[in-house]
Formats: structure tokens, sequence, C-alpha cells
């Protein structure tokens, strides 16, 4: 049992917005730090203050899953499939991200090659800046909440094993693409 | 900072100075760095009073902040039943008479008051903030009063 003053830290801390310290659930919402592109744990208020565009330091993640129809994956020069697509900043470089030992490998993505990819599916142009991914099966794409992604790659990161991830990262990824199909 | 409740009231300013600084995070980090801190002496704690046995952590507990320390770390060898008991008994001179019904699963502590010398908003304030500070695990403190008597007048006639 936990109670007024010191007692508070004598027990495990409870889930808590990392912006105002407000008691949450265990399911709740993010903000993403545009200085170093880290998450913190996020109440309802404070996810709403930061979700107008410019809000600032943070920025709220959006919660949406979209479907984004076919999309070449290798015609971007990305090494491994899948993998996430991100734009960092409005209109600047876009970076991709893949699943390794270290959770996920970066490499930016040619701008070239994705406006070609972008002029014949032109709802890879719907994910909004820094907060929303796209996923890359290799032959699909799919629109994700960024959070979403960090909690995969620590999932595969927790689970590496040899030199390809082994079968629980295979099963891993299998899982967050079924999940997907059922949220869109 | 003599008390634990000082303490603890320091320690909240301070990080709410940090969550309210460049990055917010930092409180979290104050956070455990406290958690860290309190864990390990209250461990450190359990095992004196361990080592004591029951008699000698009363003994212990004449010491107030000793006592309230063993409070923060449920470590007080008198249960919650017998700490209401007789902070409530201390009280009866200022509040008359006063009841525990009872601790429920909830940690909600139910009380009763005769009402005799009245129970307003500030001798009930006096009687949660006697019972919280004897038994800090208390989620609520509730205390009842009896309805005012009725005024039973007979009809003439
Ligand atoms: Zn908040």
């Amino acid at each position: 049992m936990s109670g007024p003053g010191l007692r508070r830290f004598t027990v495990a801390p409870v889930p808590r917005c990392e912006l105002c310290a407000t008691v949450i659930g265990e399911e709740h919402r993010h903000v993403l730090a545009l200085a170093d592109r880290s998450l913190l744990c996020a109440c309802h208020p404070c996810h709403l203050l930061f979700q107008a565009p410019g809000a600032g330091r943070f920025r709220a993640v959006p919660d949406r899953y979209l479907a984004l129809g076919p999309a070449d994956g290798e015609a971007l020069g990305v090494p491994v499939t899948p993998a996430f697509v991100v734009a960092h900043g409005e209109g600047e470089r876009l970076v991709a991200s893949c699943p390794s030992p270290a959770g996920t490998t970066e490499c930016e993505v040619d701008g070239a090659a994705w406006d070609r990819l972008a002029a014949a599916n032109p709802l890879l142009r719907e994910p909004v800046a820094d907060v929303e991914a796209i996923y890359l099966t290799g032959r699909e794409a799919f629109l994700v909440p960024v959070d979403a992604c960090y909690a995969l790659a620590g999932a595969v990161r927790s689970r590496w094993q040899g030199g390809d991830g082994g079968p629980a990262v295979r099963h891993l990824l299998d899982a967050f693409l079924h999940d997907l199909r059922s949220r869109v | 900072m003599t008390t634990p409740d000082a303490a603890a009231a320091r320690v909240e300013v301070l990080i709410e100075q940090l969550r309210a600084g460049p990055d917010p995070r930092s409180a979290l980090v104050a956070d455990e760095l406290v958690r860290c801190l309190v864990q390990l002496y209250g461990e450190g704690l359990r095992r004196v009073v361990e080592r004591l046995g029951p008699e000698g952590a009363t003994a212990l507990c004449d010491d107030p902040l000793v006592e309230s320390l063993l409070l923060v770390h449920d470590l007080h060898p008198a249960g919650p039943r017998e700490r209401i008991t007789r902070a409530l008994e201390r009280l009866r001179p200022r509040v008359g008479e006063l009841d525990l019904l009872g601790i429920g699963d909830d940690g909600v502590v139910r009380l009763r008051a005769a009402g005799s010398r009245g129970c307003g908003s500030a001798q009930r304030s006096l009687i949660e903030s006697a019972v919280r500070r004897v038994a800090p695990e208390a989620v609520r403190v509730e205390v009842e009063t009896p309805p005012p008597l009725l005024q039973v007048t007979r009809r003439p006639g």
C-alpha cells in the first residue's frame, strides 16, 4: 500500500504522464520529443495540447493505422524489409529503420526513388512528419504511429538471436503484420 | 527537515522544479533516484527492526522521528487498528467520544464520532490528520456522525 509523503518511494512507480506527472493507465498515448526523437508517456490533456502543429518541442503521436496499398520497398534501395520510413521534419529527409540486433538500423532513403514510388501511390504522402511512419513489408505499405514502431524495435532487440534474428523475431514480425491488418 | 513529511515536501518541490524545466523527464529520473535511496534505507531499517524483535521495535517508537520512519516503511510493531485506537484516545479530550468502526480491505478507515461537541469540518480534519499520522496506509478516513436528534413535542390537546 502506498500513501502520502515518502511512502510513494517505497513501492514501484505507477505509470505517470512524463509531462505533468498525472497517474495514467498502462494503456496510454505518447508524445515525441523532437530534440532527440524519444517518446514520452502522456495523459490525455497533455496529448491534446501537443496535437496542434508547431506546438513546440513535443508532438502528439496519432493512433491511426491505414493500409496504403502496394509499394515496392526494394525500389527504394532500403536494404532490408520490413522497414519503417519516417520523415524527419516537414519536407526534409526520409529515414528508413530496419529491425536489427540494435533494435533498428537506420539509413537515409533516396529522395528521388521515394518521389517515383509516391508518384505511383500518392497515399505514401499521407503520414504526418515525425510521428507517423510507413511500414514497408516488401510489397505493401501501411501507415502506423511511430510509438508502435518503437515498441516493435524494442521487442526485436530483446529477442534477437543469431545473424537473422531467429524464429522469435520472425514470429514478432508476423504478429505485428497480423495486428496491422486487423487495425486497418 | 526533521520529519519524513518535511523531507517529502522538500523532495516534491525539487522534483516539480525539474518537471517545469527544459526536460520534464529529468523529474522522472529524480523520482527514481529518491526511490533508490528510500528503498535502500528502508531495507536497512527492516533488518534493524527484525534484529531488535517486537519489544525493541516498540522501544524505538519512543522517538517520534524513528516512529514516523517505521511508518513510512510499514515496519511499525503495532498494527493499524492499535495505532488508530491509541490516537483516538489521545483525541477524546478535544473532540469527545470517538470509535473505530473498522478498516476496510480498501484501506478506508471508518470512525464514529458521538458528536457531543459537534463535528464541524475543522474537527473532521483534526481527526483525519491524527489518523493519517499514525496510519499513513489509510486511503481515506470517514467520520460518521449521528443524525441530529429529532425534537419530539407533544401536541397540545
Ligand atoms: Zn500530462
